[in-house]
C-alpha cells in the first residue's frame, strides 16, 4: 500500500444500506402522496393559468392491489432531459429548473416513494418531445458494487413529436414488500389514503384536478364564500419580500353558505359536502392547514376562541412563488411556525379573523333582537349569494351595512327566590302551578291593586 | 365641564393632564396635529376635550359600545373632527387601524383585564405605526375574598398567562393591579415580536388611582427602526411622571383640599424641601403628596 492509499478511507455508501435508510422515515401513504404531488406538479406545469376549472381534464389514477401499484397521469410527463439530469438522481442538483409553484424541491420522494414499495419498478413517460421507459429491480441494483450509481432507460427516444393524448407518466411497481402488500389489501387504507390525498391535494380537486383511487374518485368541497352588494367578505392580495424575492399572497375570508360539520373529521364522507370552519392554508396549492381552529391561525389568542356560533367562518390563504421560500416544514405537511413569512401570513389571518367575528357577532346580535325591522346585517346576509373565491374582489374590511341602534329596553327580567311553602301557599291562591305564571299573577295584581 | 371631572374623579383627571403633557413631546416624532386620537369619549368626551386643545388633534374617533341613544352620543361630540363609532372596541379597532396613520389611542376601559383586553392591544400592538401610542386602563380591583383571587384572575386572562409568582395572597390590594401589568407587558412584547417591521414597544406610563375602585394606567409607544434619535430628543425620561420599563408605578393620591389650603401652599411651591411646606392640620404625607401633583390639579381661581 502506498502512503497515499494509507491516508484513504472508502465512505462511498453501500447501496443497500442507502436504500433501508432512504426508506425508513417515510411511511406509505406519505410515499405515496410524494408521487401524487408529482403529478400534480406536472399539471401546474401544464397548466400555469389559474382559475376555477384550470386543471379540467388532467387526471392521476393510483391502483393498489396485493399485485401491484400503478400511478398513470396525463400531466404531460417527465421529458428524458428532466429524467436523466434530475428526477432519477439522489437529492436535486442546484441547476435544477426551479418551476413557479412547483411542490417538489427536495429531490428525493419519487425514487424513495418506489424503493419503499416494491423490489421492481418501471417509469414509462411520454413528453412533448421525447419518451422513455426504464425497469429496475431494486434488489439486483443494491446488490452491485460498481461505484457509479446508475438507472439505464430500456427505450428512449428524443426530438420527437409525440401526440398530445399520450402525454404523461405511469409508474408501475412490482414485487411489492409483504408490508405494503398487506396494507394495500385493506380497504381501510385505501380509504385513509384517498381521505389524504383529497386534503392534500384540496386546490387541485376544487380546480378540476381528477383523482382516483381504485376506481373511487376523490371528491372536494368548493371553497365558496357569500357576498353580496352589502355583504362584502375580506379579500387581500399582497406580496410578501423573502430573500430579495417574494412571496404572493392571496387571502379570503368570510361566511360559508351554512355551517360545516365540526365533528370528527375522520369521516371521508364528510369531505364531499361542506368543508369545516377554519383556515385553509395552501402553498402552491398544497394544503398545508386543514380547518385550522387553533392557536396557530389566531383562535383563543389574537381572536376570540373557536365556538359553533363561528361555525360558518371560512378562511383561505393561498401562497405562491418560489418553493424555497415557502413557510413549510422539511417534508411539506405542516407550516414552519417560526418562518418570518409564515409570521406576516398569519398578522393577515389574524385582522381576518378578528373582522369576520365581528360581523358573525353583529349577525347574532341582530338576530337576538325581537325587532325584524333592524336588522340591516341579516337582510345584507339573507341577499347574497355563494361566490368562488376567484370571483370576489379585493376589500380589507368585511362590507355591511351600519349597525342599527340598539332598541330602547322595553322589558324587564325579574327573578328572585321565596320560601318554598310560602310559594306553595301563593301558588294555590293564584291557581297555577308554574313558577312563572306565579310570578306573573302576583305582579299583575299589584300592579291592578297598587299601581296608579 | 374639566372642573367638574376633577371634582367627580381627581386622580383619573390629574393622570389625564399627566398624559397629555408627556404625549407633547411626540413632537419630536412628527407634528402633534398629523396624530388621530382613538378614545372611548363616553357622552363627556373629557380627553377628546384635552387632547383637542392641549396638542391641537383635531383627527379624533371614539369607540362606543352603548348604540342606543347614538343620537346623544353624537349631539354631545364637542368637535367636528370627533367621529363616533357604535361597537365594541374588538369589533371597531381592526377595520380603524387599517389605514396606516400616527395615532394615540387610549384604551379606557370600566372592566378588569380579560381576554378581549388583551385581544385589543394584540391588534394595536400588530397594527398601530410607529410612532404611535397606546394607552390601556383597567379596572384593578381583585376579589374581596382571598381564596377566590388566582381563580378569577385565572378566568379573566387563562391561566398560561399567569405570572409564576402569583398567589392569592400575592393579589392583593394593589398585587391586582402588578399582575396586570406584568401580563399586558407580556402580551404587548409577545405581539410586537410578531411585527416584521422591527418596531418595539417602550414603556412610558404606568400609573395607579383610586377615585373608587382601583385603577391601573399603562402605556408607551410604537417605536419603529430608525426612531431612536428621535426618541431621545423627546426625552420622556426628564419627566418625573413617565415611568419606563422596570420603573415602580407612579401611585396618584391628590389630597383633598380646600381652595384656601391650595392656594396658601402654591404660594411656597415650587419648592426644593417638601418637607418645609406648611399648612395648618394637614398631613405630612398629603403635603409631600400635593407637592408632587399640585401642578396638575386645575388651576384655582384667579383675583378678579
Amino acid at each position: 500500500m502506498s502512503d497515499d492509499q494509507q491516508q484513504v478511507i472508502d465512505a462511498s455508501p453501500q447501496r443497500r444500506f442507502f436504500v433501508e435508510m432512504l426508506t425508513r422515515d417515510i411511511e406509505l401513504a406519505p410515499a405515496i402522496m410524494d408521487l401524487v404531488d408529482n403529478s400534480a406538479d406536472g399539471a401546474k406545469r401544464l397548466r400555469p393559468e389559474q382559475g376555477p376549472n384550470r386543471y379540467e381534464g388532467l387526471s392521476v389514477h393510483l391502483e393498489l392491489s396485493g399485485e401491484r401499484f400503478v400511478i398513470k397521469d396525463n400531466c404531460g410527463g417527465m421529458s428524458v432531459e428532466l429524467a436523466r439530469d434530475h428526477a432519477f438522481r439522489f437529492g436535486r442538483s442546484e441547476d435544477a429548473p426551479t418551476v413557479p409553484g412547483e411542490v417538489g424541491q427536495f429531490g428525493i420522494g419519487m425514487k424513495r416513494a418506489l424503493f419503499k414499495m416494491g423490489d421492481r419498478f418501471t417509469v414509462e413517460s411520454t413528453a412533448e418531445a421525447s419518451k422513455f421507459s426504464l425497469s429496475v429491480d431494486v434488489a439486483e441494483w443494491a446488490a452491485e458494487n460498481s461505484p457509479e450509481w446508475e438507472f439505464r432507460f430500456d427505450e428512449v427516444e428524443e426530438g420527437i413529436e409525440t401526440d398530445e393524448d399520450e402525454r404523461g407518466t405511469k409508474i408501475t411497481v412490482e414485487a411489492l414488500r409483504d408490508l405494503v402488500k398487506q396494507d394495500f389489501d385493506q380497504e381501510l387504507f385505501v380509504n385513509r389514503l384517498r381521505r389524504q390525498l383529497s386534503m392534500r391535494q384540496l386546490r387541485l380537486l376544487q380546480q378540476g384536478l381528477q383523482i382516483n383511487v381504485n376506481g373511487v374518485d376523490l371528491q372536494a368541497p368548493q371553497p365558496i364564500l357569500l357576498s353580496g352588494e352589502e355583504f362584502r367578505p375580506i379579500h387581500v392580495e399582497k406580496e410578501l419580500p423573502v430573500n430579495g424575492n417574494s412571496l404572493s399572497l392571496r387571502l379570503w375570508a368570510g361566511l360559508a353558505d351554512a355551517g360545516g360539520d365540526d365533528d370528527d373529521v375522520d369521516d371521508a364522507e364528510k369531505y364531499r359536502g361542506e368543508a369545516p370552519a377554519g383556515w385553509y392554508v395552501f402553498c402552491n396549492d398544497r394544503l398545508l392547514l386543514y380547518a385550522d381552529k387553533s392557536r396557530l391561525t389566531g383562535w383563543g389568542a389574537e381572536a376570540a376562541a373557536y365556538h359553533p356560533q363561528y361555525r360558518r367562518f371560512q378562511g383561505y390563504v393561498l401562497l405562491d412563488g418560489d418553493a424555497r421560500y415557502m413557510p413549510w416544514n422539511t417534508t411539506k405537511t405542516g407550516v414552519d411556525e417560526d418562518s418570518r413569512v409564515f409570521r406576516e401570513v398569519q398578522n393577515e389571518m389574524f385582522d381576518a379573523l378578528q373582522k369576520v367575528q365581528a360581523v358573525i357577532n353583529r349577525l347574532k346580535k341582530e338576530r337576538r333582537q325581537g325587532d325584524a325591522d333592524q336588522r340591516p346585517a341579516i337582510e345584507a346576509l339573507d341577499a347574497s349569494e355563494p361566490k368562488q373565491l376567484e370571483d370576489l374582489s379585493p376589500s380589507t374590511s368585511f362590507v355591511v351595512p351600519a349597525p342599527a341602534p340598539d332598541p330602547p329596553a322595553t322589558a324587564q327580567w325579574i327573578r328572585y327566590q321565596v320560601d318554598l311553602d310560602d310559594f306553595k301557599r301563593v301558588a294555590e291562591s293564584v291557581d297555577a302551578s308554574a313558577p312563572s305564571d306565579v310570578g306573573r299573577a302576583t305582579f299583575d295584581w299589584y300592579l291592578e291593586e297598587q299601581v296608579d | 365641564m374639566t372642573d367638574l371631572s376633577y371634582a367627580r374623579r381627581p386622580a383619573k383627571h390629574i393622570q389625564r393632564r399627566m398624559v397629555v403633557d408627556a404625549l407633547r413631546r411626540l413632537r419630536a416624532f412628527s407634528p402633534l396635529s398629523g396624530y388621530e386620537y382613538v378614545g372611548f369619549g363616553g357622552m363627556e368626551f373629557v380627553d377628546f376635550e384635552l387632547v383637542h386643545r392641549e396638542l391641537a388633534v383635531s383627527k379624533m374617533a371614539s369607540i362606543e359600545l352603548d348604540s342606543n341613544g347614538a343620537d346623544r352620543y353624537r349631539f354631545n361630540v364637542p368637535f367636528a373632527g370627533v367621529e363616533v363609532k357604535f361597537d365594541r372596541a374588538s369589533a371597531v379597532l381592526p377595520d380603524l387601524l387599517d389605514e396606516s396613520r400616527l395615532r394615540i389611542v387610549w384604551l379606557d376601559y370600566e372592566c378588569r383585564l380579560n381576554l378581549e383586553v388583551l385581544q385589543d392591544v394584540g391588534t394595536a400592538m400588530r397594527k398601530l405605526s410607529p410612532g404611535s401610542v397606546l394607552l390601556v386602563s383597567t379596572n384593578a380591583q381583585g376579589p374581596r375574598r382571598a381564596a377566590d383571587r388566582i381563580s378569577q384572575f385565572e378566568t379573566d386572562v387563562e391561566p398560561e398567562r399567569i405570572p409564576s409568582s402569583t398567589t392569592n395572597s400575592s393579589l392583593a390590594k394593589w398585587g391586582w393591579a402588578d399582575a396586570s401589568h406584568q401580563v399586558l407587558v407580556a402580551e404587548a412584547s409577545a405581539e410586537i415580536a410578531r411585527r416584521t417591521d422591527g418596531s418595539t414597544f417602550e414603556q412610558l406610563f404606568h400609573f395607579r388611582y383610586a377615585d373608587g375602585a382601583r385603577m391601573l394606567t399603562w402605556g408607551g409607544l410604537v417605536l419603529g427602526p430608525g426612531m431612536e434619535p428621535a426618541f431621545h430628543g423627546a426625552s420622556f425620561d426628564d419627566l418625573n411622571h413617565v415611568r419606563r420599563a422596570g420603573a415602580s408605578p407612579l401611585e396618584i393620591e391628590p389630597p383633598v383640599l380646600t381652595l384656601k389650603e391650595a392656594v396658601h401652599l402654591n404660594a411656597q411651591l415650587p419648592a426644593s424641601d417638601p418637607s418645609a411646606l406648611s399648612a395648618e392640620g394637614i398631613s405630612d404625607s398629603d403635603l409631600a403628596s400635593y407637592a408632587d401633583l399640585y401642578r396638575w390639579y386645575p388651576p384655582v381661581p384667579a383675583p378678579m
